[in-house]
């Protein structure tokens, strides 16, 4: 099962991987691996790390003038709900 | 059994994931014919198109690209009704053949609702060059509908296609005979439900394909049924529906596990692998350990152009602008008082111009940061960094603010607020003040060229790596003594290489540049005129004066570092900006005849070596200027929080000052 395998990849590292790893790991190509995220992002096993900015927008952010969104990476987190999945 | 059927209007749709092509096989199939208004009720565009052929009409509708048909976006909404409450007589699945197994996904679902469909299969140029052979009649073998290869751009294959549409609009419609087989255990989910809607229930949609939606979370399903179905049987579907809650990853992984098995039945790939320079590139960059090397060798890099290219350029307008500026100055006020001068020249142009002179060196460690965030560099750092700052106790998501910090601590703290767990959150509030940020680097900057010429970069570096290391500790021990948190794992997607765009570099530069000016030109000019007030009165006497009396209160604390009361007032007021450490020492130090070598000189005479390092390590680690402090405020809501970040920094940064000082005069730097 191909979206479960991939939540078992992300909660076996304690810390960060990439995309493209995760890819190659699934032997799927990247832009595939970043659709298979946003499934799970969708069943609640993932949740973004943008969450909190997104509905805010930079127009209200009192960082606007400061921030440069330098590194503009997409961040997902393991959730709760996909912790519980695997155990 | 396959029938025949004449229909003389034919209704198509194009469906198809965005950036497949899909308007371009629309234009192909319908040249100028074509109408452009508004789906009915919504601000989405539809474009519809007729093509005449023997007799026949064939209008074609151009649905907004999705991915899949369950309703995650307006656009996706609108295609998937139109398909499943429309029923178009064929259905067109564009599919990019350079991005084969993505596109699968929709293709499937397609053939799960069983609208007639021929898929097309765009952009083989672009496969073909990627080094991926597609083979056509293995994938139409296993999708059992007509696939047609196409370069749309090129009005390639648009004919097979008509022909393809027509055949396939002839035929009597059949149930799919492709696609995955759902779970014996779906399957028995759907059957429950299916029991439990009525009979005669009168659904905008195919019943069974309903069904399976909802069991995926759809919630324009979910809304439909909840309006027709009776309370007390919405209650039992959604007690259904709760207790399944993971059917949703069935159903989607059975989808991407038949796209992936199509994928390898119908594509070759080159053998053999190609690594692209990228890919060359990050095996170093993204190394756990590399990473970090890398990492560091391009701080020192931006650091030796700061000091050979930045620096020159500093002392240069230094001497030449503001040494100048104060003389010239001073002789054309020749009758003025002599406060009003001392205010011009020493207050004004000392302090606050003195500062704007570090300019060349700013902008310059602003310019390569922009390189680097354009280039696609800081994205790898952050990765690696990421990996470290777990060691040290931080979360995945504390990397991204905390690289902001490199500019400015400001949005560093602000930043920490996509960090989700309060306890991460904290943290990062916390330590984000530690980052060197960009005004620190000044300070440094003039320090270390006064007091260590050739070895300025070295020292520079090294206590970049020592504030570091500092942050390091300090998140280490919040994090496990203060708020303890628990362990989380995340994905990060690392932006490919690219050449940077000069206009936005540029542009990111002069930004950053801007709002130095206007910080010079504002809070620091104000605290400089203040700074000279307090040096000046009561008597002109900068011993006697109140800035004298604060510092002499001081100076005992400052002993222990090798610091006089002067550096102890500039400290003091770099709670304003950091910058205002250079500020406040122009004016008490003075200007006068080639200002930068008469600021630089007087520092050398009032301290030894041992003791500027210990200077450079007190401001890299003191708490934090006024605009962080009030940013911690609002970040943790708290004053406790807010006291704490001033008391634990207040406390490190002596530490660890007096610590180097004695250390250094240990070195023989003390003299």
């Amino acid at each position: 099962m191909m979206l479960k395998r991939l939540l078992t990849l992300i909660a076996a590292n304690d810390g960060t991987s990439s995309l493209d790893w995760l890819a190659r790991e699934m032997d799927v190509p990247p832009a595939l691996a970043e659709q298979l995220m946003s499934e799970l992002v969708r069943g609640g096993y993932l949740r973004t790390a943008y969450a909190e900015c997104e509905p805010v927008g930079c127009g209200a952010c009192p960082a606007r003038m400061i921030c440069q969104q330098p590194t503009g990476v997409g961040l997902w987190e393991l959730t709760n709900k996909g912790r519980r999945l695997l155990t | 059994m396959t029938g025949k059927r004449r229909p003389k209007i034919v209704t198509v749709a194009l469906a198809g994931a965005p950036n497949t092509g899909k308007s371009t096989v629309f234009n192909a199939l319908t040249g100028l014919r074509q109408h452009v208004g508004n789906w009915p009720g919504k601000t989405v565009e539809k474009k519809t198109g007729i093509y005449r052929r023997d007799g026949r009409v064939f209008s074609f509708v151009d649905l907004p690209g999705s991915y899949s048909l369950t309703a995650n976006s307006l656009e996706e909404e609108i295609a998937r009704d139109f398909l499943a409450r429309e029923r178009p007589d064929v259905v067109i699945a564009i599919i990019d053949a350079s991005s084969l197994e993505r596109n699968l996904y929709l293709v499937c679902e397609l053939l799960q609702l069983g609208v007639p469909m021929v898929a097309a299969l765009n952009m083989m140029d672009v496969a073909r060059s990627s080094g991926l052979e597609v083979d056509v009649a293995a994938l139409q073998a296993a999708l059992g509908v007509p696939v047609v290869p196409m370069v749309a751009r090129d009005g390639q294959g648009i004919s097979p296609l008509l022909e393809a549409i027509e055949a396939v609009a002839d035929e009597e419609r059949r149930p799919p005979t492709a696609g995955p087989r759902l779970a014996d255990e779906i399957e028995a989910l759907v059957a429950k439900l299916d029991v439990l809607l009525p009979a005669e229930l009168d659904l905008p949609y195919p019943r069974r394909w309903a069904l399976v939606k909802l069991l995926e979370g759809d919630r324009s399903i979910r809304r439909s049924l909840k309006a027709i179905l009776a309370p007390d049987v919405w209650e039992n579907v959604k007690s259904i529906l709760h207790r399944h809650d993971q059917a949703v990853l069935e159903i989607a992984s059975s989808r991407y596990d038949w796209a992936a098995d199509t994928y390898r039945r119908a594509v070759s790939r080159p053998t053999g692998e190609r690594i692209s320079p990228g890919e060359r590139a990050d095996r170093l960059l993204t190394h756990p350990l590399g990473g970090l090397f890398a990492f560091a060798a391009m701080v020192f890099g931006i650091y030796w152009l700061m000091f050979n290219v930045g620096a020159p350029l500093q002392r240069w307008l230094s001497d030449n602008m503001v040494a100048r500026s104060a003389s010239a100055l001073e002789d054309a006020l020749g009758g003025w008082p002599d406060w009003s001068t001392s205010l011009l020249t020493h207050g004004l142009i000392g302090g606050a111009g003195l500062v704007l002179t570090f300019i060349p060196i700013l902008a310059i460690l602003f310019l390569a940061l922009a390189i680097l965030e354009d280039v696609g560099y800081m994205a790898r750092a952050a990765f690696v960094m990421d990996r470290f700052m777990h060691l040290i106790g931080l979360r995945g998501q504390s990397f991204l603010p905390l690289f902001l910090g490199w500019g400015c601590n400001v949005p560093a703290i602000m930043g920490s607020r996509i960090v989700e767990s309060r306890a991460a959150r904290l943290t990062t509030v916390l330590v984000a003040p530690l980052v060197p940020c960009a005004a620190r680097m000044v300070v440094i900057a003039l320090f270390t060229a006064a007091f260590f010429g050739g070895a300025a970069i070295l020292v520079s570096w090294s206590m970049v790596m020592m504030n570091l290391a500092v942050l390091a500790l300090a998140a280490l021990l919040i994090s496990r003594f203060i708020f303890r948190g628990q362990e989380s794992s995340f994905v990060m997607e690392i932006p490919r290489y690219h050449v940077p765009n000069i206009r936005t570099v540029l542009l990111a530069t002069g930004e950053r540049v801007r709002r130095f000016v206007v910080l010079a030109g504002t809070v620091i000019l104000a605290m400089s005129l203040i700074v000279w007030a307090f040096s000046t009165f009561p008597s002109n006497d900068i011993e006697d004066s109140i800035l004298g009396h604060i510092g002499r209160g001081l100076a005992p604390i400052g002993g222990l570092m090798g610091l006089d009361w002067r550096m102890m007032v500039a400290l003091l007021t770099s709670f304003v900006a950091k910058e205002q450490t250079i500020a406040t020492l122009g004016v008490i130090l003075g200007t006068g005849e080639g200002a930068n070598g008469a600021l630089k000189t007087n520092l050398t005479s009032i301290m030894a070596p041992a003791a500027a390092v210990s200077f450079i390590a007190l401001q890299m680690l003191f708490i934090p200027c006024v605009s962080s402090l009030a940013a911690i405020r609002q970040e943790t809501r708290s004053w406790r929080w807010t006291g704490f970040a001033v008391g634990y920094m207040l406390a490190i940064s002596f530490v660890v000052a007096i610590v180097i000082y004695q250390a250094a005069r240990l070195f023989g730097l003390g003299a």
